[in-house]
């Protein structure tokens, strides 16, 4: 008992000082078995960060980890939600729901956390999400699909991702905004896909614009030629790729070996350095669309510094891992409680829009001991959750490849349902 | 009409793809008797070690066939080991090994390199086009050397001591036998040729896509059905087969999403197995 | 410790059903199917599907039992004939060919991201969730069990065995040969079908790349280390399996020196080294000079 490290940071620093001072700590702890009972409520708070640290996923699972601790590191040294610490426990979701499932399960009945931060792809969320529920657990996600607004209807998940639909519209608007007309879109067949292109057509018919063709390939396929062909066929002004990381690598080689060349906009989270070295010459001009941060925010700054990245770094999931966590630990304190129902409206209350601006934890409970409502600003945005816990309003930024480099060309900002 | 030229080139290479490893399958089918589902496993095998060999800035030319010699030998290694306790025991228990070893080649590959995607260090290049068909570099030196390979191949089985030997087995072992062929020997070649043959065809499919342990096992189905169509045993018949393969599921497009390639290629394998067991195409070795 | 015991022997009541099948078809029969995998695919999907449509869940197993048979009966029919070797080309291809059309048919099942929130059998007072999944799904393995020991017992068990040894003095003696192998492939599909019913309640969700070869592989092994033919040996065959497998995923908290993919690799390779190594056990013969 004497050298269990969780029993010290339980206890809390007086009471261990005045164990050691009584002469018996080990003895007292040996003798006190109401301890372990008593730790279920006061004691740490356990959160599981179940990120995409190998996969698809793999890079930005990564660096969402590590903003989970930067968040972890100042929530602690404030004291923590109620006075409790919390504790992150991390498991790698392999960017598959399957292994995610296993994980979830091992996070609630192993580990027994109140809430499971991180969950990045898509159908990795709509995986882990009805288990969570069924647990009355909170969630957060960084997924974008549509299809999981319909699953947020029960409550218990929240996205610091802006919904495809937003992502779908954005596309159109930079577009129309450009004086394109003519798009051509290829599709993963995926159902985030499925909503984004037609939220782009809507919008970008909307605006004038007309969608020559929809190809759908799956991940797998050994060669992309007869897809991209089919997309430059009709000689549009861009061509859009909704997919991830291996498969537009693998487009953007095949339009390269083809001898074609054109205007490509895909999302910002299939953008990685690794992209841009695979893809060589095949990625220069790529224009990416990708959820904004609050660059200028003190929040993203800490962010940021504590990452230790160059200015040119972009931490958009990073951000929302961040603020995750921040949301967590504000509302477990507004709430005074780590029951998944009481937290659903807890996290809506302090995501604002109403309240007094914090920008941090330590700055949100200041308030919230005083007796006063907060309105979380974090490092991705204002963030302000809807009935179903999506965010009401989202801003992107577009960059492009430019010599290899990662370059804001502009920006879309407030857009909405 | 671009289009059609597109299909055409595209078929033309996965023809290439499928040659060398469907010939390894029919080649083992014909002497050995047994259907061995770890070609594709030595396909993905043989392209990663190119890698391996690449990161020691060999050029992929070299890396490929020394790649390709090194699974010959991991494919006799474990023909030797494991396969030859089992040779008079029916076309079961090679088929039940070929498919453990199937699980535990492409768990080693995952085990060694990851599941990330890689690719070879060559740079991308723009096309030629030559009267509306539009073929990479890299893909005219990918099919040269299949058909380079495949000659040799041919002409090796026609030509040479050891060819006679295996096209003996192939058509009556006991006769073979009789006539002083050594089994052991021809079993033993014809393993480490197989190897050879599915390294190259799992480099040239790298070459074309990118690296990831499932490369070999996602052409398993196509691969097989090229190898029935071409009448299991005969080498130029795989070859044909490809070629027809290629052109079936490429201008399927035309009618067929995409995604349904693999498909085709198993109903077709089912359609050719349930009419006409001994293949389409009656060629000889 | 207590909790990963329960789930290693879940997913031995799982695979059970499924090796239990595969012993019907080949054990017994000696049908080689290298594509059970399918059958437990299909049971899994059916049960997944009839449930979100609103059916009661042992409703929804019944289902799930007769579509997998039904799927049996169908690659039973169109190949009677077929050699062992091409039996086990056709198998391995129907198992892929399956898992791409789920992969493909968004329609149908979702596509790559699957079916989620599957829901469990309602827990047995008394016992944690855990728990009483395993006593569900031990209480129907044994029924399966039972079923299996009586059909080898009955007259049509020795026609079947009759059929392994020797297909053509079976036929000679006027017993509709065809009906029996059709038979004996339908009950080991549909009892596939209910492991993949009890596997999609499990993890209460499944996804395409969830039915790869593996699952296959894994039945395999289990029935060529039981002795082929008996219930009872499959059954400890599986939990041999099982052991060796879902126990070794709980060494990821222990072991560091290799990632959780590595980890999952090695399994994967002692899997196939496993089945090698049982086949050549099995199989090995004198060496040819």
């Amino acid at each position: 008992m004497k050298r269990d490290p969780e029993n010290r940071s339980i206890l809390g620093s007086i009471s261990r000082r005045a164990l050691l001072a009584g002469g018996a700590g080990a003895l007292a702890a040996a003798a006190m078995p109401g301890i372990g009972a008593v730790r279920a409520d006061e004691g740490e708070i356990v959160v599981g960060a179940l990120m995409p640290l190998s996969g698809a996923g793999g890079s930005f699972g990564q660096e969402m980890l590590a903003s989970a601790k930067a968040a972890l590191a100042e929530i602690n040294d404030a004291g923590g939600p109620n006075g409790r610490k919390i504790k992150l426990v991390e498991e790698n979701d392999e960017t598959s729901p399957e292994a995610a499932v296993r994980g979830a399960r091992k996070l609630i009945e192993v580990d027994k956390v109140t809430a499971i931060i991180g969950t990045w792809a898509s159908s990795v969320t709509l995986a882990v999400a009805p288990i969570v529920q069924a647990n009355k657990l909170i969630q957060f996600s960084t997924s974008g699909a549509s299809r999981i607004t319909e699953i947020q209807k029960k409550g218990h998940l929240f996205r610091t991702e802006p919904d495809d639909l937003l992502f779908g519209k954005a596309y159109a608007e930079y577009a129309a905004g450009q004086g394109w007309k003519r798009a051509a879109v290829l599709g993963l067949n995926v159902p985030f896909t499925a909503m984004t292109v037609e939220a782009f057509r809507q919008r970008f018919v909307e605006r004038g614009g007309k969608v020559t063709s929809f190809t759908t390939y799956n991940e797998d396929q050994t060669t992309f030629r007869s897809e991209v062909t089919r997309a430059f066929a009709d000689k549009p002004d861009f061509i859009h790729i909704s997919g991830y990381e291996p498969d537009i690598t693998a487009i953007l080689k095949a339009a390269y070996q083809l001898g074609l060349s054109g205007r490509f906009i895909v999302p910002g989270f299939a953008v990685s350095p690794d992209l841009i070295k695979n893809a060589g010459p095949a990625a220069e001009g790529l224009l990416l669309v990708e959820e904004g941060v609050a660059e200028d925010s003190p929040a993203y700054q800490r962010l940021a510094k504590a990452l230790g990245g160059g200015s040119d770094h972009y931490y958009s999931f990073g951000a929302q891992a961040y603020d995750q966590l921040n949301l967590l630990a504000l509302a477990i304190e507004a709430a005074k409680s780590v029951d998944g129902t009481v937290l659903t409206d807890a996290v809506k209350k302090v995501s604002g829009p109403e309240g007094t601006k914090v920008t941090s934890f330590a700055e949100g409970i200041k308030v919230l001991r005083q007796g006063g409502q907060v309105n979380y600003e974090g490092a991705s945005g204002s963030i302000d959750f809807d009935a179903n816990g999506n965010i009401v309003k989202a801003n992107f930024r577009v960059a492009q490849v430019k010599d290899g480099k990662v370059v804001p060309v502009g920006k879309i900002t407030d857009v909405v349902f | 009409m671009f289009e059609l030229q597109i299909y055409f080139v595209s078929a033309l290479v996965s023809a290439a793809i499928w040659t060398l490893p469907a010939a390894a399958i029919s080649l083992i089918y014909g002497v050995l008797r047994y259907p061995n589902f770890a070609i594709t496993e030595f396909m993905t095998l043989g392209a990663y070690l190119a890698l391996f060999l690449c990161g020691f800035s060999f050029p992929l030319w070299f890396a490929a066939p020394l790649a390709a010699v090194l699974t010959g030998f991991v494919a006799l290694a474990f023909d030797q080991t494991l396969f030859r306790s089992v040779r008079r025991a029916g076309a079961l228990p090679p088929v039940l090994l070929s498919l453990g070893l199937m699980l535990f080649l492409q768990n080693a590959v995952r085990f060694l390199w990851g599941n990330d995607v890689l690719q070879y260090p060559i740079p991308l290049s723009r096309p030629f086009v030559i009267a509306g068909f539009v073929i990479t570099p890299t893909q005219a030196i990918m099919i040269v050397s299949v058909l380079v390979i495949l000659l040799l191949s041919i002409v090796g089985l026609r030509m040479t001591a050891f060819g006679r030997a295996v096209r003996a087995t192939s058509t009556n072992p006991e006769l073979a036998v009789v006539t002083g062929v050594r089994p052991e020997i021809v079993y033993g070649g014809v393993i480490f040729i197989s190897g050879f043959l599915a390294a190259i065809g799992g480099v040239a499919l790298a070459t074309e896509t990118t690296l990831t342990p499932l490369l070999g096992w996602r052409v398993l189905i196509p691969l097989f059905a090229v190898a029935i169509l071409g009448g299991l045993g005969s080498v130029i018949g795989a070859a044909y087969a490809a070629l027809l393969l290629g052109l079936v599921s490429e201008f399927s497009l035309l009618v067929l999403p995409a995604t349904y390639k693999t498909a085709l290629a198993f109903l077709v394998l089912a359609a050719v197995l349930l009419v006409r067991p001994t293949g389409l195409i009656r060629a000889g070795d | 410790m207590v909790a990963y015991l329960v789930a290693i022997l879940i997913f031995a009541m799982i695979y059970g059903f499924v090796a239990l099948g595969l012993n019907i078809q080949w054990g017994l029969t000696g049908l080689i199917n290298l594509g059970q995998v399918a059958f437990f695919a299909i049971g899994a999907y059916a049960f997944a599907l009839a449930t979100h449509a609103g059916m009661p869940l042992l409703a929804a197993l019944v289902l799930a039992t007769l579509v997998s048979g039904a799927f049996g009966g169908a690659v039973a029919l169109f190949t009677p004939r077929l050699r062992e070797d091409y039996l086990a080309i056709v198998t391995l291809g129907f198992s892929e060919f399956i898992r791409l059309i789920f992969l493909n048919e968004k329609w149908l099942a979702g596509g790559p991201d699957g079916i989620a929130a599957i829901p469990r059998p309602p827990t047995i007072p008394g016992l944690d969730t855990e728990t009483s999944f395993l006593v569900v799904s031990a209480a129907l393995v044994g029924l399966a069990f039972w079923f299996s020991q009586r059909l080898a017992r009955f007259p049509i068990g020795r026609t079947l065995r009759a059929i392994r040894e020797d297909e053509t003095v079976v036929a000679s003696v006027g017993k509709p040969t065809l009906a029996y192998k059709s038979q004996a492939f339908i009950l080991g599909a549909a009892l596939a079908g209910i492991g993949g019913a009890f596997f999609a309640s499990y993890l209460t969700y499944i996804s395409p790349d969830m039915f790869g070869p593996n699952v296959s592989i894994y039945v395999l092994a289990a029935v060529l280390l039981g002795t082929q033919g008996s219930s009872l040996g499959t059954l400890a065959g599986t939990a041999v399996v099982a052991a060796l497998l879902e126990g070794t995923r709980l060494l990821k908290d222990y072991i560091t020196i290799v990632d959780g993919v590595q980890l999952a690799a090695l399994r994967l390779m002692a899997l196939g080294l496993a089945l090698m190594v049982i086949v050549v056990i099995r199989y090995r013969t004198t060496r040819s000079p």
